[in-house]
């Protein structure tokens, strides 16, 4: 494996979650500015949150298109609910999200080769 | 004693293997070695709507073999029905579930329909009872290479059918398809031609990759949007202005290689942009530019020939 291989799911990543990234960004601004927490280190919780998890299900597993779709509408959702209900509960929505990410559904398998042939390589 | 059909088959020639099992069938309808190099011929000839018919003609008769299954599952799998390709190798695979050739077609096809957790099961099969069995080997790296965005892994596979067999071109090519980088694609793509000199696919993408201009035309673009935007940031442009001079004469340098009248219109564009920020862009600067143009291609030619003189390799003495 070398670092360009990195880059592809990096971006491929970034480019399928956007609509979830900001809304989690808008999210945690509405969270920062009611409970009066430092704007910046507070958007960076839930994106570098979002990105590592992420980043690992679509590497080590199979992250299929339907996935996908599912965790969108968790995480739409769920934001809508804890915005409605107070904005203090925003942290709460996005372990939610991020559980639906890590969520390990029938075709999510673990990536990996069959042992000889790890053995052989390593 | 090989039969005049085996002999054919053989020779690749699929249309006189064709005619050959036609007139056989003629003389007798139920007779089975001349169905399946029937269908094999039609295969090779590529004539998948015409091998289809006859498959299904020929179902009654040859249903209990996994060859037939196996044969039919790849018509349609050429005709690009997925569904249909599963279904028959799944039927092939229940007269004899231990079929190598069957299991990778299933892994492959169940791969590419999304079914990823029934796919590993069935290389991971085929794998125990066969561990050299190439082509299953290439059909897992396709599907962890495509369908999982995993090139990593289908490299490792890849390695491996190398190693059972070093001189496969198919195995470089596809293994050309997941590297990362251009150069490493191409000393692939030169190592598969060498073995298989007719593979057009293989020739076309080492053509594209060898072709200099879209990175040349990429290169340009960056240095024209960096001009650009250089020159909207509040900095002196004593700092940046020499660096992307440079650049901009180092790219012509090298453009130079694959034609001679091209850097001088890239650096008359580039130029105008280095020069003079956008909002004061007319035709007057657009001449200064290409005059500065004009004497920076003089050295940049020069410098050319002097790299060329000495980094071409000289394996003859003239």
């Amino acid at each position: 494996m070398n670092a360009f291989d990195l880059i592809p799911p990096l971006l491929r990543l970034l480019i399928n979650h956007l609509l979830l990234l900001i809304w989690y960004l808008q999210l945690f601004l509405a969270f920062a500015g009611q409970l009066d927490w430092p704007v910046v280190p507070t958007l960076l919780l839930p994106l570098l949150l979002l990105v590592g998890v992420g980043f690992w299900m679509n590497w080590a597993f199979y992250y299929p298109r339907r996935k996908l779709l599912w965790v969108h509408l968790v995480g739409f959702f769920v934001g809508v609910l804890a915005l409605a209900v107070h904005p203090a509960w925003v942290p709460v929505a996005l372990l939610i999200t991020l559980a639906a990410i890590a969520y390990p559904c029938h075709q999510c398998i673990r990536l990996q080769l069959p042992g000889h042939l790890q053995e052989a390589d390593s | 004693m090989r039969s005049r059909l085996e002999v054919l088959h053989a020779l690749d020639r699929p249309e006189a293997l064709i005619t050959e099992a036609s007139q056989q069938l003629g003389e007798d309808q139920q007779q089975v070695e001349a169905q399946f190099y029937l269908l094999l011929g039609l295969i090779e000839a590529r004539r998948f709507q015409e091998a289809e018919e006859k498959a299904r003609a020929f179902q009654k008769d040859l249903g209990l073999s996994s060859f037939f299954w196996l044969l039919k599952g790849y018509i349609a799998l050429a005709s690009d029905e997925l569904k249909a390709a599963e279904a028959s190798f799944l039927e092939g695979l229940k007269l004899d579930p231990q079929d190598a050739d069957l299991l990778a077609y299933l892994g492959f096809v169940q791969g590419f329909l999304g079914d990823l957790r029934a796919s590993q099961a069935r290389f991971e099969a085929l794998l125990r009872q066969d561990p050299l069995h190439t082509q299953g080997l290439s059909f897992m790296a396709l599907v962890y290479g495509e369908v999982c965005h995993r090139p990593d892994l289908a490299r490792q596979l890849l390695h491996r059918c190398l190693q059972i067999n070093p001189q496969d071109a198919t195995i470089l090519s596809l293994l050309a398809d997941f590297e990362a980088l251009p150069w490493h694609k191409s000393r692939l793509l030169r190592q598969a031609l060498a073995f298989n000199p007719f593979d057009r696919d293989a020739r076309q993408s080492l053509k594209r990759l060898d072709s200099a201009y879209p990175r040349h035309a990429i290169l340009a673009g960056v240095q024209l949007l960096l001009a650009i935007l250089l020159h909207q940031l509040p900095l002196p442009t004593t700092y940046w202005m020499p660096v992307l001079l440079g650049s901009s004469c180092l790219q012509a340098v090298f453009l130079f290689r694959h034609n001679k009248h091209l850097p001088g219109f890239l650096l008359a564009g580039l130029l105008t942009f280095i020069f003079f920020p956008v909002q004061q862009i007319d035709l007057t600067r657009f001449f200064i530019a290409g005059g500065a143009g004009a004497l920076l291609v003089l050295p940049c030619y020069g410098l050319h020939l002097l790299l060329s003189h000495f980094f071409t390799a000289k394996d003859k003495p003239s």
